[in-house]
């Protein structure tokens, strides 16, 4: 009895009045859902993109540092040469101790002691603005052995700042 | 027999999809077009010093003058180990680039000197292009570095 019930609700679908719509509600829905295209977000390939640019973006981006300046005005040379400063500057050496260009010291004048490390030198350009008659408006003024290489002179420069003077020069050699 | 006709229908369709791939092509595009404006005021490849911690600042002014000093392949006729170009010009001497930084300052009394020197070079060879900005009456001048690592 069932079977010849389901065989009749078959029957009625596939006829043309069920697919114009006047049959039963449940089954005319079904039959729609099941002839739509499909309309759906493919995931896939956008996944496959990021994973691509991911990889593009580490390799090609990851190694580079930006350049950039570091700003210093030239001490004034020729007849301007005698003006006075307002403060007294302190003046930064730094000396070859070999015939590598790496071998190198850094002193500070007043400062009694010499480093070869950077980061100990911003730190004794900070202790020094501590002294009395010193401050971050002391001028710097950096001088160099002549085959002390470039990186090392510019790391000074940089140590000065990082220490927050405002004013830092180049000398001259040694 | 109907399991044959099963895999038929479960299997996906082979199709070469074009679209993602002309999405990553434009914006590879669109990054090499950013990458080459930033990169072109340095078209000279010079290794510039790299400080720890550094305080180097991006600052790009049109009213500058790039001096370059590269280590020279071979050594320069007139002594040291350098050599030197303004921009991405042929190398010359330090008198002739004093020549064309004196015209430069007389046509702009407020123009500025960046000096981008390679990080091997000895000082001596750094001083001598700082001696002629200084000596042309030029006191704005600045030294290229890399900047602090942000990421």
């Amino acid at each position: 009895m069932s079977d010849g019930s389901q065989g009749s609700a078959v029957e009625f679908l596939r006829s043309p009045l069920g697919a114009r719509g006047d049959g039963p509600v449940l089954p005319h829905r079904r039959r729609r859902r099941h002839s739509a295209p499909g309309i759906h977000l493919n995931i896939i390939p956008l996944v496959d993109v990021t994973f691509l640019l991911m990889i593009f973006f580490v390799i090609a981006g990851t190694f580079e540092r930006w350049e950039g300046v570091l700003s210093s005005r030239m001490l004034p040379s020729g007849p301007s040469a005698g003006v006075p400063l307002p403060f007294t500057p302190v003046t930064m050496r730094i000396r070859g101790t070999g015939p590598n260009p790496s071998d190198f010291l850094v002193e500070i004048d007043g400062a009694g002691r010499a480093t070869r490390s950077f980061t100990e030198l911003s730190v004794m350009l900070k202790e020094l603005q501590r002294n009395p008659g010193f401050s971050a408006d002391t001028p710097i003024i950096v001088v160099s052995d002549s085959g002390v290489r470039w990186d090392h002179v510019v790391s000074a420069w940089n140590s000065a700042i990082r220490a927050g003077y405002r004013s830092v020069a180049f000398g001259g050699n040694e | 027999m109907r399991k044959t006709v099963r895999r038929k229908e479960h299997r996906a369709p082979i199709g070469f999809i074009i679209l993602p791939m002309i999405d990553v092509i434009f914006l590879l595009l669109l990054f090499f077009v950013i990458m080459t404006s930033f990169e072109a005021s340095a078209k000279v490849r010079v290794d510039v010093p790299k400080p720890e911690q550094s305080q180097a600042k991006r600052e790009a002014s049109p009213k500058q003058v790039v001096i370059n000093c590269e280590v020279a392949d071979r050594a320069p006729a007139g002594g040291g180990s350098a050599v030197y170009r303004v921009a991405a010009n042929p190398p010359e001497t330090l008198d002739a680039i004093a020549a064309r930084l004196m015209a430069a300052k007389q046509a702009n009394p407020q123009l500025k000197v960046v000096i981008r020197a390679d990080r091997r070079l000895p000082y001596a060879d750094v001083r001598a292009v700082m001696q002629v900005v200084s000596d042309v009456g030029i006191s704005m001048m600045s030294v290229a570095a890399l900047q602090e690592d942000e990421r």
